[in-house]
């Protein structure tokens, strides 16, 4: 049984570790957060309470026993006042009683004494009491022994008031008496904290084993719905191999991060995450109602989304290895709906939301505004990071007489500085595009000729759509501009590479264009490479780009299901395949498979996920009932550099026999397993089939005394015997003949 | 080779059976009247004529003298095969469902569905015997307690019945005392079609839950499973090989809200040991109803919800195939 990552036990104990949690971090980073004055109005209402209304004082009590030190006082009739203690009766005087901790923080502990016997204890106490002599005078100080009267190596030292003894401890921590006596000193009043040491973390094992895996093996997850159930595959060679099954993981939905480290699931409570070599649970966050999450782009911060109304921590970021909750926000109303409301940097360094006058970016030192404000955008309608810079991208609405501009920034310090931009008229739409490797960043532009109707609801006509493409690796970044006549269904960049893939048409009469966007091509024209008519909806780029699958995703009447593999280096179809009713297609990290699958959001039957090689040929097929998700586990980046990629592709000819070889050996292996599992069966099958021929001929007398006598057992063996040949003729067609004496 | 596409029923086809030497083929349908072909080269030899309803079930003798068919018009008949006169009529008080000859041929079970507020009945009957002295056994399958009976046959000797009912129970019966001695169930839905092997010593059943089952017939200890993903409305075992053959495909009344493709409407062919499937066959443009190989292996034939019946005979290749 997997551990239940918020079972009913420890809930309780772990919602307050994290409440206190909230408020220490509310404190530290956010005086003002509402949820931090929430809580604290509402304690002064309790005490409030407890004054005024005489009455409920036992019930309260009773409810908040932990929190209330003080003994109750007792308001039956009989011995009234008998009971009282002497802080009530006489509270001023009890102000003054001496308290625990106050002479607790006079005292120093000294640790690494040397260890004497009672002979040198004198000597030693002179020597001590010389080195804390100049912080003030020692009022008490104490030696324990142990049975031989010898001291233990650790000392007691109680100070006149508490400024003397941090004083000393902060001089002589750290003081070396001789060369093998370096003294630790602590305050006596840290003692407690000090002791506490948080339990050491469940050990995890590593957490990165699974790419270990010798042959490079993928791994992918597949969630099924009533009974929820999630399964993770190893996508070995001859077919994928179940690595766990677990019912009822996650409540809803489940999200590998980024790098593929965790895998997260949903709980009413929180997000519980899972990783290592048994999938064991690592770290959960507690978030009541959380809907969506989003991670860092680096796996460091995760952002866990529960956007309920009037919740004040609608948006909680936390630090993923320590499960430290670093800041919290209430739910604006300007806020969408879904997992990304914060966009992060490439390097995790800032987060930004769009808010109503421009965008908020805060830094993830303090998780404070960068700048203490946010950078005044006025009509921003939507902004994009770039994946492998400190630059965005965003573009502004047309508002009025003042022309739609899109303008990629970079972030300089505190300043946000234009880079590029350009002023865009009769603007409905942009959508904002950033390639992989962050080399272009390709912006669909949505154009009207004519506006009509009101202002709320304005009606456009003469549609007209538009590539700007900027080209970020050159001089100045300059910007290409590419008409397309039709209407753009959807494209694709290709990750590594320059091509562009365009999809263009209505409902499956569809032209599929590729085009080449640079490298050596200025600035200017952007010639299609090749045109294709095919009935698609969607294109998906391999994660290394050059292979593509043009997909026809189901959509309204239509049922879809065509896959046609694409070499985009010479443009030739390698293969058309069919999936129907299909939902969605993904690459697996590695680009080697490809899979599509079909989920009960988009079929009423037939869920089920395929797996093809990257030329198209089927790999893999099962149906999974009620199916909901498929995703391959991601891998991080690979540590090799360009040059080592390209010493890898020169010696592939090296590589490649002793990689075939490998792939016969498991391929053998497997099918003389699959052989011996085979002959067992059969074996076990024959026993039984020799078991009913005995019985048969036992009851032979039988069956043929209820035939009449007559052996019907052996039919057409006594035929081949018995009877000669018999010859049938079949009248097969008429024909009339004129006969012709 | 080609398949022999026979086209003589209106409606959809119920039932097939081929006589135990395999050279005649009987089909019955939802239209009134059952038919013989000669299975060679799928020639129409004759129908039987008197029914006044749909035909569910057909069975013919072991020297094919005599032919019964149960039929929704709540009559069971005998029929002489040769001259296709009818002999004998049974009536029942609701639809008749199932009918079998027993292994001798001279007795016949069948029963009647639970419908109009009568009970689910079997019925024994000597054929010899004139239909007016009445059954030789009758049981009231409601009153014990099972649900309605979909599917039955003789099982060794004629000494027990299997009953396969629409809640995917299997019931074994004792002839001599007329009760119920194996319940197993083993299907989740309703089972559609019991056969089984020449030799009478593995039964499959079909049933709607999208898998065909193999059981040893006396014991009914639960042997093989074959998985598909569409109901399974009729399987039969080769008499040569360790292959069965399963019918069916989405049902009828949700065709025509899919798309066609997502129909699949093949027979498939399984290993009987490994459970795997191997081939598909496709052809029918609705689903399977009833499937039946013939008793020398060498083809079988399919009759299906669009009425038609396809005879194929297997390729060499097939043949000389060893899996």
């Amino acid at each position: 049984m997997p551990e239940q990552p918020f079972d009913n036990d420890s809930t309780g104990e772990q919602q307050q570790q994290q409440q206190q949690h909230a408020d220490q971090s509310n404190n530290e980073f956010d005086d003002n957060s509402p949820a931090n004055n929430n809580e604290q109005s509402g304690d002064e209402e309790e005490e409030e309470d407890d004054d005024d209304d005489d009455e409920n004082q036992t019930k309260g009590d009773e409810d908040e026993g932990k929190e209330e030190v003080e003994p109750t006082p007792d308001f039956s009739d009989e011995d009234y006042g008998a009971d009282f203690p002497d802080d009530v009766l006489c509270p001023e005087l009890m102000a003054e009683r001496p308290k625990e901790h106050e002479s607790l923080n006079n005292i120093i502990v000294v640790d690494n004494l040397p260890k004497v016997d009672q002979v040198k204890l004198e000597k030693l106490k002179a020597v001590i009491s010389k080195v804390y002599s100049k912080f003030g005078v020692c009022r008490n100080e104490y030696y324990p022994l142990d049975e031989e009267g010898k001291t233990k190596g650790y000392g007691f030292f109680e100070f006149q008031n508490e400024q003397m003894a941090i004083e000393a401890v902060k001089q002589t921590d750290g003081y070396r008496l001789d060369k093998n006596h370096t003294f630790s000193v602590n305050l006596m009043s840290d003692f407690d904290r000090l002791t506490q040491v948080p339990p050491e973390p469940i050990d995890t094992g590593n957490l990165f084993s699974w790419l270990a895996e010798p042959d490079a093996v993928d791994q992918f997850a597949v969630q099924s719905d009533d009974p929820k159930k999630t399964t993770i595959y190893s996508n070995a060679l001859s077919q994928p191999i179940v690595l766990e099954d677990r019912n009822k993981w996650t409540e809803n939905n489940f999200v590998w991060s980024p790098k593929g480290t965790y895998l997260a699931s949903f709980h009413e409570q929180g997000i519980a995450f899972w990783g290592g070599k048994e999938f064991r649970q690592v770290q959960r966050f507690a978030h009541r109602g959380v809907n969506y999450i989003d991670f860092s782009p680096g796996e460091r911060y995760l952002v866990t989304i529960s956007p309920r109304p009037n919740n004040p921590e609608a948006f909680i970021i936390w630090d993923i290895i320590t499960g430290q909750k670093k800041r919290s926000f209430p739910l604006d109303q300007h806020s969408s709906q879904g997992p990304s409301y914060f966009k992060w940097s490439f390097q995790d360094q800032y987060f930004a939301k769009q808010g109503p006058d421009g965008i908020y970016m805060y830094d993830r030192e303090s998780f404070q505004l960068v700048d203490k404000k946010p950078f005044k955008i006025p009509s921003l309608a939507d902004f994009q990071w770039s994946p492998t810079d400190n630059r965005l991208a965003y573009w502004t609405a047309e508002d009025g007489n003042v022309p739609a501009r899109l303008v990629l920034a970079e972030v300089n310090g505190v300043r946000l500085e234009e880079v590029r931009s350009k002023t865009l008229f009769n603007v409905i739409d942009c959508k904002l595009c950033w390639q992989k490797r962050g080399d272009y960043l390709v912006v669909k532009v949505d154009r009207y000729t004519k506006k009509s109707g009101e202002k709320n609801n304005p009606k456009y006509s003469g549609l007209i759509y538009n590539f700007e493409i900027f080209h970020m690796r050159e001089k100045n970044v300059p910007l290409d501009t590419l008409e397309v006549k039709e209407m753009i269904q959807s494209f694709a960049i290709e990750p590594v590479g320059h091509k562009l893939v365009v999809i263009t048409g209505e409902n499956l009469r569809t032209n599929v264009t590729f085009y080449k966007m640079g490298q050596g091509q200025k600035s200017g024209k952007i010639e299609p490479l090749k045109v294709m008519t095919q009935p698609v909806t969607t294109s998906i780029w391999a994660p290394n780009g050059q292979y593509v699958v043009l997909a026809a995703m189901k959509t309204g009447q239509s049922a879809g299901g065509q896959l046609i593999f694409v070499d985009a280096n010479d443009m030739s179809i390698m293969s058309k395949q069919e999936h129907p009713d299909l939902s969605d297609v993904e690459w697996d990290p590695t680009g080697r498979y490809v899979t599509s699958y079909v989920t009960l959001w988009n079929a009423k039957r037939d869920h089920s996920f395929k797996i093809w090689t990257f030329q198209g040929n089927l790999v893999f097929e099962k149906s999974v009932e009620r199916l909901v998700a498929f995703h391959w586990r991601p891998r991080p980046p690979s540590l090799l550099t360009e040059d080592m990629i390209r010493e890898v592709r020169r010696n592939r000819t090296v590589w490649t026999p002793k990689l075939d070889q490998r792939d016969r050996i498991l391929r053998t292996g497997e099918s003389a397993k699959q052989q011996e599992q085979r002959r067992k069966q059969l074996d076990e099958f024959q026993r039984l089939k020799e078991k009913n021929v005995k019985r048969l001929a036992i009851q032979k007398q039988q069956r043929a005394q209820l035939r009449g006598g007559v052996d019907t057992d052996s039919l057409f063996e006594q035929q081949a015997s018995n009877v000669g040949e018999e010859v049938v003729e079949f009248l097969i067609k008429t024909e009339e003949v004129e006969y012709k004496p | 080779m080609r398949p022999i596409l026979l086209q003589a029923h209106e409606r959809s086809l119920t039932k097939i059976r081929y006589n135990r030497e395999g050279d005649l083929l009987f089909t019955c349908g939802k239209d009134k009247n059952p038919c013989v072909w000669f299975s060679i080269n799928g020639e129409r030899l004759g129908t039987y004529n008197g029914h006044n309803g749909t035909v569910w079930t057909i069975d013919v003798n072991w020297d094919t003298t005599s032919f019964v068919s149960a039929s929704a018009d709540s009559t069971v008949r005998i029929w002489d095969v040769q001259t296709g006169r009818e002999k004998n009529t049974y009536t029942l008080e609701a639809p008749a469902r199932c009918c079998a000859f027993s292994y001798d041929g001279n007795n016949i079970l069948y029963t009647n569905d639970d419908v109009m507020g009568k009970p689910c009945e079997m019925y024994l009957t000597d054929i010899r015997m004139r239909p007016a002295e009445g059954p030789s056994v009758r049981i009231n399958v409601s009153h014990l307690g099972h649900r309605k009976i979909t599917s039955a046959l003789w099982g060794t000797l004629d000494q027990f019945i299997i009953t396969g009912h629409d809640n995917g129970e299997l019931v074994q019966w004792d002839v001599k005392n007329q009760e119920d001695v194996r319940k197993e169930k083993p299907h989740q839905f309703q089972i559609m079609d019991l056969q089984t092997n020449r030799d009478l010593t593995f039964l499959i059943s079909s049933s709607k839950d999208c898998t065909a089952k193999l059981f040893d017939v006396e014991t009914l200890e639960h042997l093989k499973t074959y998985t598909t993903d569409r109901p399974v409305n009729s399987a039969a075992i080769s008499p040569i090989k360790d292959h069965v053959v399963l019918g069916g495909g989405q049902e009828a009344i949700e065709v025509t809200q899919t798309a066609a493709q997502s129909g699949k409407f093949e027979a498939r062919f399984f290993h009987l040991i490994f459970e795997e499937e191997f081939a598909r066959v496709k052809g029918h443009f609705g689903p399977i109803n009833t499937v039946a190989f013939h008793p020398d292996g060498k083809s079988y034939s399919s009759g299906g919800e669009d009425g038609f019946v396809r005879i194929h005979h297997f390729d060499n290749d097939y043949l000389d195939y060893d899996f």
